[in-house]
């Protein structure tokens, strides 16, 4: 038995249990509150521009075109990904 | 007395081009194994060193659209030389010598593989003369766009795509001939040994899926001259469905060599030989169901996100059941030879894709591809890949070639062996560091490809460029001793009189 071969089996069968645990934690975050859809506070008609408002959370946020559809998409919207630990500032012109 | 005879001139074209052909192309199969290797040596130097450049400038993280034309070049240059030429050159270097070495199969068409091989070349040059900056994927609108070309214009952007087009044509031709020939003289009876199995069936892939590739490309071409009209959904699939198997060419190649060379240099039988046959369907079947995996953020349909989902899984599953295999060769073995070169090289290949492979599950996973989706973490694993079981497992083979073919008149000295060691070593640790940086930024959300990036991710993009250039210096470490033993050999034959035994 060599050492070599231990450490290749190690890091084969360590790797793959520490992915699992990764997989499953990045599971966990992205269907827990912080990272689920919630409602937006831009989706209703406000009337006059709201300024700058804090929304101080990770969120997936996603652009919804209301009519018509848009170009090379299935479901007449479009999503933007935000990737994690981003922040995503919006501005909204009425 | 023959026409030819009768109306010989004191100069013929075709004598003329006889001798040359004679002079100048390889005429043996060794010798045509390395010319395909040796050249995918020195695309990779360049493509090398546009990253090692592109990577200066990715070291300001304020970078504004004056030099987004140099980066982009760059960048597309290294892209285009690795998938289009490098990998396919590695792949048919390694068929024909693992054909020629373990079952004394022989290419028959040498004068046409050589023309094929300068063609291929010439077409690659023509494609980057543009100054394209379509990124490898040449995805519609940029792929179409004239601005994206920086020397070309108006149709003459068509060059591009013609010119891979005539590289990507002669590596089928090339490939599918390597396989024919490797057959049709074939003497031995009974089962293919593992290493050339490995080898030609995925110099044979090349032929299965090439054609995909070709056939994006002649319908851009037609877009641009013709203004056929190109849709982009189905352009980038029919892309992918080369795109995707052409990164496993390599390394699927090197589990060959993997599975005959390091029960050898461990001194035992290979785990399990059955396993080794059997694994080489799933690998060759599953390589070809996955691309979709790479359009998880197209409007794809969710029973074609849940068949590769988990046809990738099924896929990785044989990638495990090769390294166990392996694993197990060295862990059952007394010892394991780590003073020969190529069985250091094998080692860390096998290693490096272990370490490459297990962090890409998170990759095909439907939920949480976004996460990583376009970040450095891609690019850090499948750079893993590359620096490990693709370049350091072809440098096994490409040194046990090279001392195949000139060690007998031109050995490698001490200093030479001390020095391809170091520089395996040095590059396997710096990338290491490079790979695992560029993962951890990814994670944090850093995008792929761009030239201006949020200043918090700069002690990365310093760490990676700086460990990138130490690994630029272990590549030289290699291959100044490997191409000095061809210069010695060159001498020693053809200057010094010295004949081989």
């Amino acid at each position: 038995m060599t050492k070599a071969g231990l450490a290749v089996l190690l890091i084969i069968f360590l790797g793959t249990a520490v992915m699992a645990a990764f997989i499953s934690y990045n599971l966990i975050a992205t269907s827990s509150p912080p990272f689920r859809a919630y409602p937006s506070p831009f989706s209703k008609y406000v009337g006059q521009p709201l300024g700058e408002v804090q929304v101080n959370q990770t969120a997936l946020a996603s652009l919804v075109v209301s009519q018509g559809k848009v170009n090379g998409t299935t479901n007449n919207g479009v999503i933007l990904y935000i990737p994690f630990n981003w922040t995503l500032n919006l501005t909204v012109y009425n | 007395m023959s026409i030819k005879d009768s109306i010989r001139l004191p100069w013929s074209p075709a004598i003329k081009l006889q001798q040359l052909t004679g002079k100048y192309f390889s005429q043996t199969t060794l010798g045509t194994s390395i010319l395909f290797t040796a050249a995918g040596l020195v695309w990779l130097a360049v493509m090398g060193l546009a990253a090692l450049f592109f990577r200066l400038i990715l070291l300001n993280p304020y970078n504004t659209e004056a030099i987004a034309p140099i980066y982009y070049s760059l960048l597309t240059l290294h892209g285009y030389v690795a998938m289009y030429i490098l990998v396919p050159f590695l792949t048919i270097g390694i068929g024909m010598y693992a054909m020629y070495k373990e079952e004394g199969m022989e290419l028959t068409h040498f004068d046409l593989v050589n023309v094929l091989f300068w063609l291929a070349n010439l077409g690659m040059v023509i494609a980057l003369a543009g100054g394209p900056m379509t990124s490898w994927y040449i995805t519609p609108p940029l792929g179409l766009l004239q601005t994206t070309f920086n020397f070309y214009s108006g149709p003459a952007i068509a060059l591009t795509y013609i010119g891979l087009f005539i590289t990507e044509a002669c590596i089928t031709a090339v490939a599918g001939i390597t396989v024919f020939d490797g057959i049709r003289t074939r003497r031995n009876k009974g089962k293919l040994s593992i290493f050339p199995t490995y080898a030609l069936t995925f110099t044979a892939m090349i032929v299965f899926t090439t054609p995909f590739l070709m056939a994006t490309l002649m319908w851009y071409t037609l877009g641009i001259l013709a203004h056929v009209y190109v849709n982009p959904t189905v352009a980038f699939l029919l892309f992918w469905m080369w795109g995707h198997p052409v990164v496993y060419f390599v390394p699927f190649a090197v589990f060959g060599a993997l599975y005959a060379y390091i029960p050898k240099f461990a001194g035992r039988k290979l785990f399990s030989e059955k396993w080794a046959r059997w694994n080489l369907f799933l690998l060759f079947v599953f390589t070809m169901l996955v691309w979709a995996h790479h359009m998880l953020v197209w409007p794809l349909p969710v029973w074609i996100r849940g068949f590769v989902n988990a046809s990738t899984l099924l896929l990785a599953a044989g990638s495990g059941v090769t390294v166990l295999n392996l694993g197990l060769t060295i862990f059952l073995a007394k010892r394991y030879d780590f003073s020969d070169i190529r069985g250091l090289a094998y080692f860390l290949a096998l290693l490096g894709f272990i370490i490459a492979g297990i962090p890409a599950l998170i990759l095909p996973e439907n939920a949480l591809n976004p996460i990583v989706h376009n970040t450095y973490y891609v690019v850090g694993h499948f750079h893993l890949m590359i620096w490990t079981i693709i370049i350091l497992g072809s440098m096994g083979i490409i040194i046990d070639q090279f001392l195949n073919a000139f060690g007998r008149i031109a050995p490698l000295s001490n200093l030479s062996l001390k020095s391809i060691r170091a520089g395996l070593l040095l590059w396997f640790g710096s990338f290491l560091v490079v790979g695992f940086a560029m993962m951890a930024a990814g994670y944090q959300g850093l995008i792929r490809r761009e030239i201006a990036y949020p200043v918090e991710f700069l002690p990365y993009m310093q760490t990676m460029t700086i460990f990138a250039w130490l690994g630029g210096i272990g590549f030289v470490l290699m291959a100044v001793p490997a191409f000095s033993m061809v210069t010695r050999w060159l001498v020693m034959k053809y200057y010094s009189g010295v004949v081989e035994q």
